[in-house]
Formats: structure tokens, sequence, C-alpha cells
């Protein structure tokens, strides 16, 4: 490993290890003092462990990364990266504009003009022009609109949600205004159909059964404060980018989305089957969100790495496991904690009795969080191994 | 009826127009109208999507520097040219315009 590579991989586990330190202070500056002091430990040591999970995770990608493309970009003075990380953005239709301001970035020498050049192509890449404003002026007007009109339609409807809905209007339309923006033809790149229509469908049963749960259970209203709201605006509309519109290198493996689907859908019913077994104990099935992704997302990625002959079909197996698993698991979780609340009046999560159902709303709100989180670098070891399992048999 | 080019792409025309033959490079293009590239390149990629600009890949690129990318007007580029004021006009229809503003002033 050269020291440039070193100096780099520093840098990436760093910014990862700050962003969870960041996260932990935060979360403990908003919240309530939690009651005892060992909390704060207690905490600290599961951010720690995540932490130093996605530490790991990001230098493998890292190195993966590294090993491509390290040698062009450690040969790269300061403009001509920020070009390339612009034209890196480029929808598929511009990338051979991207390949001609790369080469008229090679002619200019004086260094200030060199910036100048790089910012202004890389402005260019990043939102090239269109023919036609219309598609970029429709996207915008009907955002706006549905951004208007979702507070006092679902204020009316069911006021719980309005924070979530104009969160997520405003979100969803922001991604439609820029994607309109981006591109001369509507985007042609798509996951393929299993991981678009699931991930569609299933950020649409997230919402319904959120609304359902909602309507039946009123007072679980109190339950869902703003930032518990936005959170899950926010992760639901990560979910539709990935399910309509995900970066390239998440789509060349159909062996990997095959498995991802597979690996999920072993996720969401091992949930729903232990949800089951677990009623009038006191345990739930939290058991299972806690240490089955351990298996499933290493197993999935291991295999679509092995199989796929590249650590990057693992990596992708990771990511469509989270998103559909995720979703899943979400939409299983507020029928069944109303199903175990109606049976034994407990909390679905961890089996406690005494406290109202509106409770299991920010538990399985949490899980919608927690689960990419732990399930996405546990997947990379896994993409990892699988990897270096095929080199190993390849090897004389 | 086709919108009237802006200053920038008239200005981008005429540069292509001077010797229409040639085969012309962005950053050639960009010193002599003056023109950044963050507006540059867009105005190239419209004229291009318009069928106004040809465009080609540089043959004889030296080794280890990547090949550019050359333009030129095409008949239907050339046409839109002839159809534009130049500079020069504009300017005289221009002065035309506010004299005859000052006199009925």
């Amino acid at each position: 490993m050269t020291r440039t590579e070193r100096k780099y991989e520093l840098a990436v586990s760093a910014a990862v290890a700050a962003v969870f330190a960041a996260f932990w202070v935060i979360v403990f500056a908003m919240g309530d003092p939690p009651e005892f002091q060992s909390q704060y430990v207690f905490s600290a040591a599961m951010v720690a462990a995540v932490a130093t999970l996605w530490v790991i995770a990001v230098r493998l990608l890292w190195r993966a990364w590294w090993a491509r493309a390290g040698a062009s970009v450690s040969a790269m003075d300061g403009p001509a990266l920020l070009l390339a990380s612009g034209v890196a953005t480029l929808p598929d239709d511009r990338r051979d504009w991207g390949a001609a301001m790369t080469a008229e970035l090679a002619q200019v020498r004086n260094r200030s003009s060199r910036w100048w050049f790089a910012a202004g192509c890389a402005r260019v890449a990043i939102f090239p022009p269109r023919s036609s404003r219309m598609p970029v002026l429709m996207a915008g007007v009907v955002a706006a609109t549905a951004v208007a009109t979702a507070w006092p339609v679902v204020g009316y409807a069911l006021p719980a949600m309005r924070v979530f809905a104009v969160t997520l209007a405003a979100l969803v339309g922001a991604m439609a205004t820029l994607a309109a923006a981006r591109s001369i033809r509507v985007r042609q790149a798509m996951p393929g159909p299993t991981i678009t229509g699931t991930g569609v469908v299933g950020v649409a049963a997230c919402i319904a059964v959120t609304a359902y749960f909602l309507v039946k259970h009123p007072t679980a209203a109190e339950h869902l404060p703003p930032i518990g709201a936005v959170t899950f605006a926010v992760v639901l509309t990560g979910c539709l980018w990935l399910a309509l519109t995900p970066p390239h290198g998440l789509t060349t493996s159909r062996l990997a989305r095959g498995l991802g689907a597979g690996a999920a859908l072993t996720l969401g019913l091992g949930f729903l089957v232990t949800s089951r077994l677990t009623i009038n104990t006191y345990a739930g099935p939290w058991i299972w969100v806690i240490f089955a992704p351990i298996v499933i997302f290493f197993a999935a990625a291991a295999v679509a790495a092995a199989a796929g002959r590249s650590f990057r079909a693992g990596v992708q197996a990771a990511v469509w496991t989270a998103l559909i698993g995720t979703l899943l698991v979400y939409a299983i979780t507020l029928p069944e904690a109303m199903h175990r609340y109606a049976v034994d009046g407990w909390t679905l999560g961890d089996g406690e009795l005494g406290y109202p159902v509106g409770v299991n709303l920010p538990d399985a709100i949490w899980v919608l969080v927690l689960l990419p989180v732990v399930g996405r670098p546990i997947g990379v070891l896994g993409a990892a191994a699988g990897n270096a399992r095929w080199r190993r048999r390849l090897a004389p | 009826m086709p919108r009237r080019p802006s200053p920038q792409t008239t200005a981008v025309l005429f540069a292509l127009a001077e010797d229409p033959p040639a085969w012309r490079y962005g950053y050639d293009l960009c010193r002599q109208t003056g023109l950044k590239a963050g507006s540059m390149y867009p105005i190239l990629m419209q004229l291009a999507d318009r069928g106004l600009l040809e465009t080609t890949w540089e043959n004889d690129a030296p080794l280890g520097r990547p090949p550019r990318h050359l333009y030129r007007l095409t008949g239907k580029g050339l046409e839109l040219v002839t159809e534009l004021p130049t500079p020069a006009r504009a300017a005289k229809a221009k002065r035309a315009r506010l004299r005859a503003r000052l006199e009925g002033a």
C-alpha cells in the first residue's frame, strides 16, 4: 500500500468515525437526559460497535475503488479531480461531453485558469443543459403544488401524518425536479422490475400501514414527533431513489438483485415467524432484527460475490437486501404490533407490558433506520469474504 | 418559430463560421469568444442537440493525452449564421433604433 493510499484511507476512516460520534452527541443533546450515567456508556459502546463495522466496510470499499481508479486519481491535480468528480455524475447520454471537457482541461496550463475551467465544466456536468426547460418547470410546479396541498389535505384526513406528508412531498418533488433537470431523456437505467416494483410497492405499503395504524389508534400520534416523521420521510425517499434511479454501479449484477430479493424475503418471513412464535412470551422479534441480519446480509453478499466473481456484486446484493428487507420488515411490524397488542397487550419488539400500542410506531421507524445501518456494512464484509474465496480458488 | 439565439450563442456561431470547414477545439473557442467553460459547453451541447454542430474526436492525439473533441458547423448551422445579424450589423441597427427614439422624443 502506498503512502498516498494510506493517507486517504485514514482520512476516510476518520470521516466515518466523526459522523458516528456527531450522531451520538446530537442524539444525547436533543433527547432527555438519561436516568443512569451507564446509559451514556452503553449507547457509546453500541455506536462504537456500529461505527467500527462501518469503518471496516468503508475501508474495504475504498480499497476496491482505489484498485480500479487509484492510479489515475493519484496522478490528478485539484482541478482535474474536481472535474472528474463532476463528470462521474453525468447521465449516460452526456458521457462523451464529460470526456470532451476532460480532454480540454489537459490543454489549460495556467493554474488559476485550470481551476476556473474545471469549476465551470463541473457545474455543466452536474447540471447538463436541456433542450427544453418545460419538463423541469412541470416537475417543479407539480412538486410545489404537492407540498402546498399536502399540509391542508393530509391535515384534514390524518393530522398525525402532516409533517411526514409535507416532508415526503418536498423530498420526492426535489428528487423529480433534479432528475428532470439532469437528463435530456427520462432516466433509462433501472435496477430491474423486481427491485423497482418491490421497492415502490414497499414504500407505498409502509405509508399505508402507518396511516392504518394511526387511524386505528389515534393516540399513537403522540409517538410520532416531527423528528420521527421527518426521519420516516427521509428513509422512504432514499428507498424510492434506490428503487427508481440507483447509481449505475449498483445495477450491473442480475444475480445480486435476485439474491438480494431472496435474502430480503427471508428476513421478512423470519421476522413474521419470530413475531408469531414469541406471542405470550417475554421476548419479541427484535431478537430476529438484531441477530438475523448478521447472517442474512453476510451470506447473501458472500454468495453473490463468490458466484458473480466480483466484490461489487456482493455489495450490490447487500444494498438490495437492505432496501427490500427493511421495507418488508417495517410493513410487517405495525400490523403485527396491533395483532400482538390485541392478543397479549404487550409491545411487539421486546415484549414489554404496560405501554400503549403507540410506542410500536417509533420502534418501527427505529428499525427502518437500524436495519440498513447495521446490515449494509455486514454485507460489505460478506462481499469481501466471497470475493476472497473465489480468488483463492483461482489461485494455482 | 425558432427562438432567437442568445448573444453568447451568437458569438460561438460566428466564431465557428469564421472558417466553416475547420474543426475547432472547445478551449480555443472559449479564448476566442471570451466565454467561460461553464457557458461554452452548454451552448455546444445544445447546438449539437439541435443538429447545428458536427462533432468528432481527434484521431492523432499524442501518446498519454486524451483525444480532444472537435466542432464545426453543419449546413443547417451555417444557414442559421447567415440569417443572423452580424455583430456590426446588429450594432448599426441598435444605433438606428436609438437615434429614432431620440428623434421621436
